[in-house]
């Protein structure tokens, strides 16, 4: 295995990359974006309701991640962190829109698409929230699409061990979305008038 | 099994990946149990979600994108590189610290507000646009001084310096891709050509200036292992960074850290063991819009100077299927044959493209009546490109009827322009004065007045002239007095000027063979000179020891070129007791009174070998050295952090008894200053 293959696979934690990015890799930051792009991605898309400025977004988001990275403490949290950063961003963005006259149209189309789509944007940040066990396996079955096999391959480990992870992923996933629905559902009740 | 082990097979049981015996349980386990039913419907359905969202996201491809862009300086975040270095400085170590320095290299580091002034015109700039450099080479006393005006894309758009110190005296240039002027102040000339040459130079001053084009090198350096990089605090607002490479070789790179940018660069080398000073950039002025007057010299031209003009015209003589000696000898010819059909414009195109009354002016006196021999041709190897000096014969006729033969050996060299590169121009070495003397003196107005003067007049008008800092009137003596000799003539007061002597009555034979002028016994007392001393004691002796001497603005001026450790004296101990000060004049002490052996304790051999040459030189001549030796005063001594070092301040009085060397073989047939100062 050569360095460039060795450096490429997800076999290193969100923490060796952060770590290396700040302490003079910074290429080592490509294997964050390669890493977490596409959730980050969805996120957006599902939040602004506009896939080319969710693009944009992300992209923002990936960017002032790194400038920033120093601030980061708990390395290990890199993705919830990113989601948030991600999420500055698009309330900037809408509310950027809004605050141009010109844009009110665009941004009440924004905030209507918002509204439909919107629901699933929490799936993204209760995977941040996720042990980076679980983290892993979830976003490289689904956002990268790989098969079990292939992220049995990628992890270095057997496939009945993925399978239960993820399935212990998918327990934990949808215990975390229970919880936030009450939670939503309560605060809702309080609010009627 | 029970329900939590059957839980975990939910993602094998979706993805039909149990035996048909697993898969046959946990069917049977979901039909009995309703807990884990419902259990499997919401994993499903939130399967489908995760499915979703993944085939959403599928053609998301961002990495290139942000790695483009976190590699292209962005605008300034709070931070400076600065507080980056710091912080990771302490938490991370040194490499941690260039690792940082790395992250912001590639990312943060642009201009701030403050180094452009006008705050909503920052985006426009990427780049500096507009820079003052100054240059301190390690032996030269005045700075190289640099004016740069670059576009949008970082490129030089125009440029202008000032060469106080060159070959040929004082010089200036200006320089855009389409025009470069030269203006030899001291010689008086002026060329316009078009040439390339110039831009690389000015871009790499440029990009040095800019910390993240400088600490890319020195970074991908530290990572190969071949550069270490430390930083410290500098004074006031600077930041320093030290690199060092496997030679020894030192860079002190200083920022500023109100404003990111880099304000010098100081690059050091080994000599044995000694750090000796190479170089000195100080960068100034970001971005303060330089005034266009500074890019054209044309205007500010005197009347007198030399037009050449090789941009508009094409000059010299085509090579054609010639050999280049060939090529060099016919220049020469057509050059001598243009000056005997009075064809000055011919002429001046042969010489570079000076202008037809350039060439009037100095050749129409004494007119050439026959080419004896021309060439054959001598390459010249100490140029930095091809060219030739071509001995000739002339026959010539001074405008009294007087025959005479002048034997000028003018050199040739391929065109500087480089449109033109095949046509050979002759550079110079055509005066045609008796015996050839290859100098330009320009005929004054007045010319009479000066070319009436005995060699003593004229030793004795040029101190004059010294000692009132007249300097339009001393250049009339010595074309070439440069700023350095201005300051350590200005303001002399005459003593006595003797009876002046052949070359052949040079004390200890010392004149140059064949000198073809006089020398003017003189006396002089020089103004007082201020200057440091700098003294070190690192070393293995652990005392302090003079390793050069720099001006009052602590412009390197002598170095003393040590090889090697100061000796460990047998009472080293009473050495190392003195205080910079007390080396300092026990140093003078040992000077004055020429006892090498004391002075050797307190300098480096190679200092000492250089005054006992000079001691030898001034006996020779028939002068006492040690009444020339200067009164010597020393001063407080400052520490230097960023040298580690004491500068002492020294002030010198002193006379001097010398012979001025002075020469009459030019054109304007005036007694010039040819040495001996």
């Amino acid at each position: 295995m050569n360095s460039s293959e060795r450096d490429v696979g997800p076999d290193r934690t969100d923490r060796d990359y952060v770590e290396s990015s700040r302490n003079g890799c910074p290429e080592h930051f490509r294997l964050l974006v390669q890493r977490y792009q596409k959730p980050v991605f969805a996120y957006l898309a599902s939040r602004m309701g506009n896939p080319l400025e969710a693009e944009e977004a992300a992209q923002e988001s990936f960017v002032r991640a790194f400038l920033s990275l120093k601030t980061l403490r708990k390395p290990e949290s890199f993705y919830a962190w990113l989601l948030g950063i991600a999420g500055r961003v698009a309330r900037e963005q809408f509310r950027s829109a809004v605050r141009h006259e010109r844009d009110r149209e665009a941004a009440e189309v924004m905030l209507a698409e918002a509204d439909d789509d919107g629901k699933e944007y929490p799936l993204e940040e209760v995977i941040a929230a996720l042990p980076e066990t679980y983290r892993q396996v979830i976003v490289l079955r689904y956002y990268e699409g790989l098969s079990c096999q292939e992220v049995g391959a990628r992890l270095g480990t057997p496939l009945g061990t993925v399978t239960k992870t993820l399935s212990r992923a998918y327990s934990l996933l949808r215990q975390e979305l229970a919880a936030r629905e009450r939670a939503e559902q309560t605060f809702n009740q309080a609010n009627q008038p | 099994m029970n329900c939590a082990e059957y839980r975990d097979n939910f993602v094998a049981l979706s993805e039909e990946l149990l035996s048909a015996e697993e898969k046959q349980q946990c069917l049977a386990h979901l039909q009995t149990c309703a807990g884990c039913r419902a259990e499997y419907e919401a994993f499903t359905s939130l399967q489908k979600r995760l499915v979703a969202r993944g085939q959403m996201a599928a053609r998301t491809g961002l990495v290139e994108a942000v790695m483009r862009r976190i590699r292209i300086p962005q605008k300034p975040e709070n931070e400076t590189i600065m507080s980056i270095l710091m912080k990771h400085r302490w938490g991370f170590g040194l490499s941690a610290a260039a690792g940082a320095a790395a992250i912001a290299v590639a990312a943060i580091i642009t201009l701030s507000p403050r180094a452009f002034g006008v705050d909503q015109v920052i985006e426009a700039y990427d780049h500096v646009r507009f820079l003052h450099v100054k240059t301190f080479p390690g032996s030269q006393k005045l700075p190289n001084e640099f004016w740069i005006k670059a576009d949008e894309q970082g490129h030089v758009e125009k440029a202008r310096y000032d060469l106080p110190q060159t070959e040929d005296g004082e010089k200036l240039i200006t320089w855009t891709p389409e025009k470069a002027e030269i203006w030899f102040k001291s010689k008086h000339g002026f060329l316009i050509l078009q040439t390339r040459r110039i831009a690389p130079m000015m871009q790499s001053l440029l990009e040095q200036s800019q910390p993240q084009l400088f600490m890319k090198g020195l970074l991908e350096g530290q990572k190969t292992g071949k550069v270490g990089l430390s930083t410290q605090a500098g004074p006031g607002d600077t930041q320093v960074i030290v690199a060092t490479n496997r030679d020894g070789e030192k860079t002190i790179i200083s920022i500023d850290k109100k404003t990111d940018l880099i304000s010098s660069l100081v690059f050091y080398h080994l000599e044995g063991t000694n750090e000796v000073l190479s170089k000195r950039t100080e960068f100034s002025d970001y971005n303060v819009p330089i005034d266009p007057k500074m890019f054209e010299l044309q205007d500010q031209l005197p009347a007198d100077v030399s037009v050449a003009d090789q941009l508009n015209q094409v000059t010299g003589v085509a090579q054609g299927n010639l050999t280049d000696e060939q090529a060099a000898t016919e220049t020469v010819r057509q050059f001598f044959q243009a000056l005997m059909d009075k064809d000055y414009k011919r002429a001046g195109l042969i010489y570079g493209g000076e202008q037809e009354k350039h060439f009037k002016k100095q050749f129409g006196v004494s007119s050439v009546t026959r080419i004896i021999s021309v060439g054959p041709a001598v390459l010249q190897t100490n140029w930095g490109k091809r060219g030739y000096r071509v001995p000739c014969k002339l026959e010539m006729m001074e405008s009294g009827g007087h025959k005479f033969v002048a034997e000028p050996g003018p050199y040739v060299r391929p065109g500087d322009d480089e449109a033109h590169p095949d046509h050979w121009n002759i550079r110079g070495g055509v005066s045609l004065g008796p015996g050839g003397g290859g100098r330009t003196v320009n005929t004054l107005p007045d010319n009479a007045k000066y070319a009436a003067m005995s060699p003593e007049q004229t030793a004795r008008a040029f101190f004059e002239a010294c000692s009132r800092k007249d300097w339009d009137e001393a250049g009339k003596f010595m074309p070439y007095l440069n700023d350095q000799l201005k300051e350590y003539l200005g303001g002399l007061k005459i003593i006595s000027v003797g009876e002046s002597f052949p070359p052949e009555d040079y004390p200890g034979g010392l004149a140059p063979r064949g000198f073809p002028g006089r020398y003017v016994p003189y006396e002089i007392q020089l103004p007082v000179q201020e200057f440091n001393a700098r003294v070190s004691r690192q070393n293995a002796a652990k005392r302090c020891v003079l390793t050069g001497f720099y001006d009052r603005k602590l412009q390197l001026q002598q170095d003393f070129k040590w090889t090697g450790e100061p000796e460990v004296l047998t009472n080293n101990d009473a050495y190392a007791a003195l205080s910079p000060k007390e080396v300092v004049r026990a140093y003078f002490d040992a000077q004055s009174k020429l006892d090498w052996n004391e002075m050797l304790k307190f300098t480096s051999k190679n200092d000492v070998d250089t005054t006992k040459e000079e001691a030898a030189s001034a006996e020779k001549s028939g002068v006492d050295i040690r009444k020339m030796m200067p009164v010597f005063e020393v001063g407080e001594a400052t520490w230097s952090p960023e040298q580690s070092a004491w500068f002492v301040k020294c002030t010198a009085t002193s006379t001097k008894k010398w012979n001025l060397a002075v020469r009459k073989d030019n054109s304007a047939s005036r007694w010039q200053v040819d040495g001996g100062i």
